[in-house]
């Protein structure tokens, strides 16, 4: 559960902002690394390869496949906070934003770092970075105008099957349209 | 459920990203389906926090 300093005022821009880092950081590593890796491989094989990760994350997701998806297996530590008003909630989100630093309970991140490592260029790399931070602040933000108790996690707990079905489609259209759109064959 | 809160509901939110989504691909805007495809993968791991 977030702390209360990155639930208010500027504190929570800082967290905001942290978020958005973390997230830009990670997708400007993944091209870094997917420049080496896409390099010999064709356009057509690249995208193959994405369809592959969003198969297995479907498959795995309707209990189909049974595989562990590498993931930090931690909360971000509580005692980041000692940092400042702002660095604290500064450094908490850009290590939840990298989504490499904390828990990752869906298989949707895993796929969209496959399709930045494979297809995207720097500009659309750094956007879906942003995205990633940007949901992960729509959380924050959505729970604290939903009311100051626990409802908003509750509901997200009852609703789990519906928002997992919700949030996939969101990023499959999105997925899928990309190459239609950006003349990749 | 009072106006408010079901504009913050996590299926409302999600739902809402499902339009963007949607938006965005008849639009045929990359830049904005990268930026929502991140969101997507980024709000569907709210659970985590």
């Amino acid at each position: 559960m977030l702390s209360s300093p990155v639930r208010r005022g500027s504190p929570r821009l800082a967290f905001v902002a942290g978020l958005l880092a973390g997230g830009t950081l990670t997708a400007a590593v993944l091209v870094v690394v997917g420049s080496l890796v896409r390099a010999p491989l064709p356009m057509p094989v690249r995208l193959a390869v994405v369809g592959v990760a969003l198969i297995a994350v479907l498959l795995r997701r309707l209990g189909l496949l049974a595989f562990r998806l590498p993931e930090s297996r931690r909360l971000v530590p509580e005692t980041v906070f000692r940092l400042g008003r702002h660095l604290g909630p500064l450094q908490f989100g850009l290590e939840m934003g990298t989504g490499a630093r904390t828990y990752l309970p869906s298989g949707l991140p895993y796929v969209g770092a496959v399709a930045v490592l494979m297809v995207a260029p720097l500009p659309p790399a750094l956007c879906a970075g942003a995205g990633f931070g940007l949901g992960r602040a729509l959380m924050t933000a959505s729970s604290l105008r939903y009311g100051a108790d626990d409802g908003w996690h509750r509901e997200w707990r009852d609703h789990a099957r519906t928002l997992a079905g919700l949030t996939g489609a969101a990023f499959m259209v999105s997925l899928l349209a990309i190459p239609l759109w950006s003349g990749m064959p | 459920m009072p106006l408010t809160r079901l504009s913050w509901h996590p299926v409302t939110v999600a739902a809402g990203l499902v339009g963007t989504a949607g938006a965005a691909a008849v639009a045929g805007l990359p830049p904005a389906l990268w930026l929502t495809m991140g969101a997507a993968a980024g709000f569907a791991t709210s659970g985590s926090t």
